[in-house]
This record gives C-alpha cells, sequence and structure tokens, in this order.
C-alpha cells in the first residue's frame, strides 16, 4: 500500500503557487488524518509567510480485488480516449470522464459512438449511474459541483492529448 | 467535499496517463470497494493496464488563523530541508517562502533555537498525537523519518503550478 501523502499548497502576494509534500503511514484513520492535517498546517504556518491555500491527501487504493490485465493489448494508446458525458438532473449541469486507451470493440459497428448497450459498456454506466454499494452505504459518482449523477447521456471514442 | 479517485492507465508502450473520477465523500472502505468495482469495470473497456489508484481528499484548513500571504512573500524563496529514514533513505521537504527571521544570518541555516523550528523538526521526526495516536512522518516505504542532515535558505524558480484543492 502506497503511504498517505499530504500536499500542503502555497501562495504568495503576488499570486504565484507552490507545494510541500510529506508522508504518513497508509494505516493512519481518516478521522485521525482529519485533524494531523490541521495540526500540521498549523506547524508549517509558522515557518512561511506565504497563505496555505490547502491541503490535498492522497490515499494508496488497494486493486488487489479486481481482476486486471496484465499486459496492455497491442494497439493500445494512451491518445485514444473514450469520452463519456454524464448529465445531472438537480442543477441541469454536464461533466465528463475519459477513458484513455479505450477499445474500439465497444463502439457501433463502423462508428465513434460507443455503444451504450454494450454489455461491458453498461457496467460501467450502471456504476456512474447508481454507484457502488457497500455494508447499506451506496457510493455514488458526482460532478465538480458535488451533485450526483444520474444519466450518462453519450459516449465516442475521441483521440487527443487530454 | 468530494473524493477525487485517480486511476494510473498504462498503453503498449509504456506511456503512462490517468483516468478520474469524483464520488461523495465516503468512509475509506466504501471508497476503496468502489475503486476496486469502477477499475473492474474500465479494465473490460480499455485495452491499457490499470497500474493503480489514489484517492484524493481535501484537508480542512479552516482553523488557521491569519492565513494570509505577507506583502514580502514569495514561494520562490525557500527553506530546504533533507531528512533521514530510519532506514537510511533520504527525505527531501521544502517550505516556499520561508520566514527570514528564522534563518542564522552567518550561516544560511535555519535557526533550530527558533520556536516554529523547533515545532516543525519535532513534527516531523518526533510526530504529533491527535485523538491519543502517535502520526509520524514516514518516506515512501513507511518507514519513520528519524533526523535531518540539513534545514537551510535556498532559492529556486518555482513556477506556477495547477494543483488547486
Amino acid at each position: 500500500m502506497l503511504a498517505t501523502a499530504l500536499v500542503f499548497h502555497f501562495r504568495d502576494a503576488k499570486g504565484k503557487e507552490s507545494t510541500t509534500k510529506f508522508h504518513v503511514r497508509s494505516t493512519v484513520s481518516v478521522t485521525d488524518l482529519v485533524d494531523y492535517v490541521q495540526a500540521a498546517a498549523e506547524v508549517i504556518q509558522g515557518l512561511t509567510t506565504a497563505e496555505i491555500t490547502g491541503v490535498t491527501v492522497s490515499l494508496g487504493l488497494d486493486l488487489s480485488g479486481a481482476s486486471l490485465k496484465a499486459v496492455a493489448t497491442t494497439f493500445s494508446d494512451w491518445f485514444n480516449k473514450g469520452l463519456f458525458t454524464l448529465y445531472e438532473s438537480t442543477l441541469g449541469l454536464f461533466s465528463k470522464i475519459f477513458l484513455p486507451t479505450w477499445d474500439e470493440a465497444h463502439n457501433h459497428a463502423n462508428s465513434d459512438q460507443i455503444d451504450l448497450a454494450d454489455a461491458n459498456v453498461a457496467t460501467l454506466v450502471t456504476i456512474l449511474e447508481d454507484g457502488v454499494t457497500l455494508s447499506a452505504l451506496t457510493t455514488r459518482v458526482v460532478n465538480f459541483d458535488g451533485e450526483f449523477i444520474d444519466e450518462v447521456r453519450s459516449g465516442r471514442e475521441i483521440f487527443r492529448e487530454s | 467535499m468530494a473524493t477525487e479517485i485517480v486511476f494510473t492507465i498504462r498503453d503498449q508502450r509504456g506511456k503512462k496517463t490517468t483516468t478520474s473520477v469524483k464520488v461523495v465523500e465516503h468512509p475509506r472502505a466504501n471508497v476503496q470497494n468502489f475503486a476496486v468495482a469502477y477499475a473492474d469495470a474500465i479494465d473490460n473497456l480499455i485495452g491499457g493496464v490499470v497500474e493503480g489508484a489514489v484517492a484524493l481528499m481535501a484537508g480542512d484548513i479552516s482553523g488557521l488563523v491569519s492565513n494570509v500571504a505577507l506583502a514580502s512573500s514569495d514561494v520562490e524563496e525557500i527553506g530546504s530541508a533533507q531528512f533521514v529514514a530510519a532506514t537510511g533513505r533520504k527525505v527531501l521537504m521544502n517550505i516556499p517562502s520561508l520566514k527570514e527571521s528564522l534563518v542564522d544570518n552567518a550561516t544560511g541555516n535555519l535557526d533550530e533555537t527558533e520556536a516554529e523550528v523547533i515545532a516543525f523538526l519535532s513534527m516531523m521526526e518526533d510526530g504529533i498525537t491527535v485523538n491519543s495516536n502517535l502520526i509520524r512522518a514516514v518516506d515512501v516505504a513507511e518507514e519513520n523519518i528519524v533526523s535531518h542532515r540539513y534545514f537551510r535558505e535556498r532559492s529556486r524558480s518555482s513556477g506556477a503550478r495547477r494543483g488547486n484543492v
């Protein structure tokens, strides 16, 4: 498991930004991390004349429970992406996710449009729209505003760096 | 605030990139469970290899007081520290916009009799206790940081960085 990284973000009076980072053990609970971050920020604030604009906590996740391929397929290319357009109905906003190295076998025949009825695509769509449940708690996907995603509106294959 | 899960993907030429999804902020076990299910789902849709995942959360620093940049602040003026882990591995850490008042002008080193410097070095080498649990700073292999070799003032070009929480 990766050590948990704490990244502190700074901004000076001219608006220039910088960061500093250090690690704590991956076994530290989220509850303790919340309090530790506050305490560490106060200590670091004592050394700097900049504004501390935020702290990002990066927790390593264990994917050993997933059944993942170990070797990339022959024509896989990071430039080739599956773009999904997501919609939330509360504010009526759209958002997007990109899946690099998209396999066009999941497109409609002779098309760059992703087949949302494809079995594997449908599995992803269900996760994006309904979330994943553990111990009676359903973890759902949200957009940048924190609103739940209600619908995957469309998907298509694109080619671009970002 | 949302938790962003970032997956690293590697293509057949070894090029790495990422994809991310935001989820509602839930206990670690639930986020972990979601990540496994999502990784399985995208693995069946892509030709690349899902190499790993991290969850990014915003820390709460709302308790900081007087958290305003001074007119003289400059992120290119840094305090550069080299810490040492229990196994001897070196860990570098910089403090942007270092307070000049903490520097020994004769040597350029941070004055280790200053309360703020003492507090920082203690946090990094001895840890902080929260909720009765001692939390230590570690290196990437999760070995405790135990000492430092130097902590001194440096100047460097940092440039503008993205990375807002």
